[in-house]
């Protein structure tokens, strides 16, 4: 009952025209920043961030969150049409999106995607509606012990998943702690590593290196690399778009399995939609009577996988909102932008901003069903978007980065900050270092010190308070255990070839 | 070169770059407090992690010994490279001189200069694109949003 009261209080915020004006703006360049290959939502995200902070709290997160799950959308448009992704969460659909447009169903493939994502979107929110308050419930009671375990665990799982190696990922991981040492110290308030630069006295603001790692440095790289972005002219009337009752008949089931374990699959930092559309994927093969028929445009191979990155999406929200843990660098965008209007994400955030959750979950719903119509009837206007913006999108990226980023202090040094980790970004991301780790390190970074530093006086310097602390000791252990994991699958893998 | 060095040249030269990062932490600490009052001081967790960085690098060289080297200019066209570090140098004198000659005239010439020489359009689309964009993003932010963007050398017509 109190939940549904809070969601009408979320309806009530998110129905008002602005909010509606400005979900429908997220959603639109979600879509279309999704279809273009090079820009991916956390660099989306992150150069409209500061256009956003003039909107206010409640706007400004239903804004950039529709932003987020609009690329989940768009990233299909390209995979289908031109077998290129958009995103690396669309990577899977070009297997069998695109040999059904080579069928001549590429109307039907964007049909089932558009629908599939409504459904693992819908269905998502619902699971943040109702798992969100539970969590954040039982994360009152947490002390800094426990929320040092709990940072400790979030560091170890993203740094584990989110790269190739673990040690550069522990490296991108130290460097974003290192970068939130910057400024006065948080506890004794005395200037801390800043080399008698005034300006960092406040420390490093997360949205210039943001910026500069995840939406510049990759403008920058697309000028390398030559990425650009042509898309093939096909018919896609809404007529075309609309999928058979064979179709949907073939699709509830791996829709249904995309959105329960995309849901899931979100929910673990580190995570997110990739790897749950891949999962999908080689879960709906396992399912099928026929199997041969994915890679060769099986409808289930892109309905199920469209659901479940979706459907990630939703479940993000909820160690974000409820315990104030990002899983990943867009949702440690959207936690910097919590933070940036002086609000507190975890467990009181629920009941301190109740206007800005519940209008977040609101504008997901509506969110949902505006980009289903949009996606339905409306692609082809959004393929001419597409090709009329692509030619300059690297300006566009570039204009918005450098205006948005002064604005938000009036510093030209954010401004300097962010084109130097432009080039950090483009170094890392040539020596295959994880980015997402160096943000998530920046903002938990003080967070951590000040659990660690507050535990430590409370046992008066005895470690042992992490592992009398029973939630702390499991979050702890759970840590180490994510840590190796991937050693061991892989040293796992290696004896399986041998044998 | 592999020969009388052990590691690929890139690789070594990432793992300077964090050495380094390592090194000025250690440095911006010296006059700082390990312990205050009996408890952690300001400067334990940022050594904590220097050490841990170092450590870390070591073991990245360890391993990247076998690695096959990645060098920039290998895998890139000399003239995108150009191309891209001209541009990464423009950002940085936009920066400099955002304040001294103003927001609207640095997105105009900024603008021009990528769409001309970056992106390689004729004249009339990159004065129209260019006019349009540094124009609209202007106006969105100061009229729109209530940004002060600074005016520059447009204070002279105020």
């Amino acid at each position: 009952m109190e939940t549904l009261q809070s969601l009408l209080i979320g309806f009530q915020t998110a129905l008002t025209p602005m909010n509606l004006f400005v979900c429908m703006v997220g959603i639109l360049i979600g879509t279309i920043v999704g279809a273009l290959p090079g820009i991916g939502p956390t660099g989306a995200v992150a150069i409209l961030l500061p256009a956003s902070y003039s909107l206010g709290p409640a706007s400004a997160i239903i804004l950039l969150a529709g932003i987020y799950y609009g690329t989940q959308y768009g990233g299909t448009i390209t995979s289908v049409l031109m077998n290129i992704p958009g995103e690396s969460s669309s990577v899977v659909t070009t297997f069998d999106g695109h040999p059904m447009a080579k069928q001549g169903r590429a109307g039907v493939a964007l049909g089932i995607a558009a629908i599939g994502s409504f459904v693992g979107g819908t269905l998502s929110v619902i699971g943040l509606m109702v798992f969100g308050p539970v969590l954040a419930d039982y994360a009152l009671a947490f002390g800094p012990p426990e929320y040092f375990g709990l940072m400790v665990l979030a560091l170890s799982l993203i740094t584990a998943f989110t790269g190739k190696s673990l040690v550069r990922g522990l490296i991108a991981t130290i460097f974003g702690l290192l970068l939130g040492c910057v400024g006065d110290d948080v506890i004794s308030g005395d200037p801390r590593l800043t080399f008698g630069i005034n300006g960092l006295l406040d420390g490093i603001q997360f949205l210039p290196v943001a910026v500069g790692l995840f939406g510049v440095s990759e403008m920058i790289e697309s000028l390398i690399l030559k990425e650009n972005c042509e898309i093939i002219k096909v018919d896609l009337g809404w007529r075309k778009v609309l999928p058979s009752w064979l179709d949907i008949r073939q699709s509830i089931g791996p829709m249904l399995r995309g959105s329960v374990l995309g849901f899931f699959v979100g929910v673990l930092p580190g995570a997110g939609a990739t790897i749950a559309s891949f999962l999908s994927y080689g879960i709906e093969r396992k399912v099928s009577s026929t199997p041969e028929r994915f890679g060769n445009g099986a409808i289930e191979g892109v309905a199920g996988p469209e659901t479940a990155n979706n459907a990630s999406t939703g479940g993000a929200f909820i160690p974000m909102l409820s315990l104030g843990i990002p899983g990943s660098g867009t949702t440690a965008i959207l936690l910097g932008a919590l933070l940036m209007f002086g609000l507190h994400p975890g467990p009181s955030l629920f009941k301190e901003a109740p206007e800005v959750v519940w209008g977040l979950i609101a504008s997901m719903y509506i969110g949902n069903i505006l980009l289903l119509v949009i996606n339905i009837g409306f692609i082809p206007p959004m393929v001419w978007i597409m090709d009329r913006i692509s030619p300059y999108i690297r300006l566009v990226v570039l204009i918005l980065a450098l205006v948005g980023v002064y604005s938000f202090r009036n510093a030209t040094l954010d401004v300097v900050i962010m084109l130097t980790f432009a080039v950090i970004g483009i170094i890392m991301k040539r020596y295959e270092f994880p980015l997402a780790p160096v943000v998530l390190g920046l903002i938990l970074g003080d967070r951590a010190e000040i659990s660690l530093r507050q535990s430590l006086t409370i046992s008066q310097n005895d470690l042992s308070i992490f592992v009398t602390h029973r939630i702390s000791a499991v979050l702890l252990i759970l840590a180490v255990i994510s840590f190796f994991l991937p050693v061991i699958s892989k040293a796992l893998g290696r004896m399986r070839s041998i044998n | 070169m592999r020969k009388f060095f052990p590691l690929p040249l890139g690789q070594f030269g990432v793992g300077l770059f964090w050495l380094s990062i390592a090194f000025l932490v250690f440095w911006g600490i010296t006059s700082m407090s390990a312990a205050e009052a009996g408890s952690m001081g300001p400067a334990t967790f940022p050594k904590i992690l220097a050490v841990s960085l170092s450590i870390l690098v070591v073991v990245y060289w360890f391993q990247s010994r076998n690695v096959k080297t990645i060098s920039f200019f290998e895998t890139t066209n000399k003239r995108d490279a150009l191309k891209a570090a001209f541009l990464v140098a423009l950002a940085f004198a936009a920066a400099y001189l955002w304040e001294s000659l103003g927001a609207l005239i640095i997105l105009l010439v900024l603008s021009f200069v990528e769409l001309r020489w970056i992106e390689g359009f004729g004249w009339i689309k990159v004065f129209a694109v260019g006019l349009v964009l540094s124009l609209g993003t202007w106006l969105v932010f100061t009229m729109l949003l209530g940004v002060p963007l600074p005016l520059g050398l447009l204070l002279w017509f105020y």
